[in-house]
């Protein structure tokens, strides 16, 4: 079903590929869409695709990021969600980088823009940042002590009008059976009610 | 708004060249003794970087059509002037782990070269060349964008649109008006800036790397003599 809509889909933004390694998205400040980081040495990319299943009428999204509140947890999640990481040559696999920020809700645009230019230190507060094959961040909850940084460089309005958010991360999970290295992360993207939701 | 500016420039610089040697062409052979020739080279680019993390290198081997004058007032003097314009055309790949990526780049290639007679049928030269170019990623990595024009799938902006370069050929005259020559271009600016995302997203000291230089050979037919 899946590949279904996403043979009928199409990319709403440019692809800026980075001129150091093309396999990746460039960092760029302007809402293009797009997601990158090094996961074990892997290159996973999110890029966001709008589709339509005419035979279903079925609109959605992938490869989006979605900013949850979760007021339970006391804190928001940032979500890059739906990225494909490529592990073999013709197999690629879907899958979430987030981040849990403790005592930030980021409900509106306007709570966005009161975080640039700031970082935030994970693992050595209650920050952390995660990796999952899953888009239920509730079950996953294995990543807090994930050593690393988040940072929101940029956030602002680009020539469309469109708001947009754009930063860069990177983060290690260490763990007794396997850790995790999301590494060199940089993403751009542009924000929309849609974007914002209640855990 | 740098890149848009310096992008500006360069197409600025680019159009006053290509009115100057238009100009030129005009004028010149009206005022002096000058000939125009059509060049026919063979050319082989060799791309090296300072960085073992990127890897570039030639494909194949280009075939890239000059013409330009060569001006000399004085029948007795050994030493010609020779403006040239032509296609700059170049095209090389990247490997990265199992990828491979090809570029393309293409513009226009303006040179300025002067010669010594070392005896009737043999010429050295010596000269500077600037070229003005863009670069674009070819086939395999086109991917299926819906998008209006000013939102196809594009470069990252680490490609820099000017160089500027010398070099240094040898002319053997075959023919009245044919000779054969070969000439090497060193050409100086770096090609690529580009800024490295560190492990936990700091961001690295930019760089500025990729140098390439060209050896040609090429067969010139010498018109008005």
């Amino acid at each position: 079903m899946l590949f279904t809509l996403v043979a009928c889909g199409y990319k709403d933004h440019a692809f800026i590929y980075d001129p150091y390694d093309p396999r990746m998205p460039q960092y760029s400040e302007e809402g293009a869409n797009t997601a990158g980081a090094y996961i074990n040495g892997d290159v996973w990319i999110s890029q966001k695709v709008l589709f339509f299943n005419e035979d279903d009428q079925v609109t959605g999204r992938r490869g989006d990021v979605t900013i949850y509140v979760s007021e339970e947890k006391g804190g928001s999640y940032i979500a890059f969600e739906g990225g494909e990481i490529q592990i073999e040559q013709d197999y690629s696999s879907l899958s979430t980088v987030s981040f849990f920020l403790k005592d930030v809700f980021l409900r509106s645009e306007e709570d966005i823009r009161n975080l640039e230019r700031q970082s935030f230190e994970l693992g050595q507060t209650q920050n952390y940042g995660q990796y999952t094959s899953s888009r239920n961040l509730q079950l996953v909850d294995s990543a807090r002590n994930s050593e690393g940084t988040l940072f929101i460089r940029r956030v602002g309005t680009n020539d469309y009008g469109e708001f947009f958010f754009s930063g860069t991360f990177g983060f290690k999970v260490p763990s007794d059976l396997d850790s995790m290295e999301v590494f060199s992360g940089r993403f751009d993207y542009e924000l929309v009610d849609l974007n914002f939701q209640a855990l | 708004m740098k890149d848009s500016l310096r992008s500006s420039k360069a197409s600025l610089s680019s159009v006053f060249s290509l009115v100057v040697f238009l100009f030129l062409l005009n004028t010149l052979p009206l005022t002096l003794k000058a000939q125009f020739y059509l060049d026919m080279p063979l050319q082989m680019d060799f791309y090296r970087t300072n960085s073992t993390e990127i890897d570039f290198s030639r494909r194949g081997v280009i075939v890239n059509p000059t013409f330009g004058f060569t001006i000399n007032n004085n029948a007795t003097s050994k030493i010609d002037l020779s403006i040239g314009l032509g296609f700059f055309y170049s095209k090389f790949q990247q490997e990265i782990a199992d990828s491979e990526f090809e570029y393309n780049r293409y513009g226009l290639l303006l040179s300025l070269q002067a010669y010594y007679d070392l005896s009737d049928k043999i010429k050295v030269g010596l000269g500077i060349s600037q070229g003005l170019h863009s670069t674009q990623l070819g086939d395999p990595l086109k991917l299926d964008v819906y998008s209006g024009s000013e939102r196809d799938d594009r470069l990252g902006k680490g490609f820099r649109p000017y160089n500027v370069g010398n070099s240094i050929e040898v002319r053997y005259e075959i023919y009245n008006n044919i000779s054969i020559g070969s000439k090497y271009t060193y050409w100086y600016i770096p090609q690529l800036k580009y800024r490295v995302i560190g492990n936990y997203g700091e961001f690295l000291e930019d760089q500025s790397d990729l140098y390439f230089s060209r050896f040609e050979v090429s067969v010139r037919v010498d018109f008005n003599r």
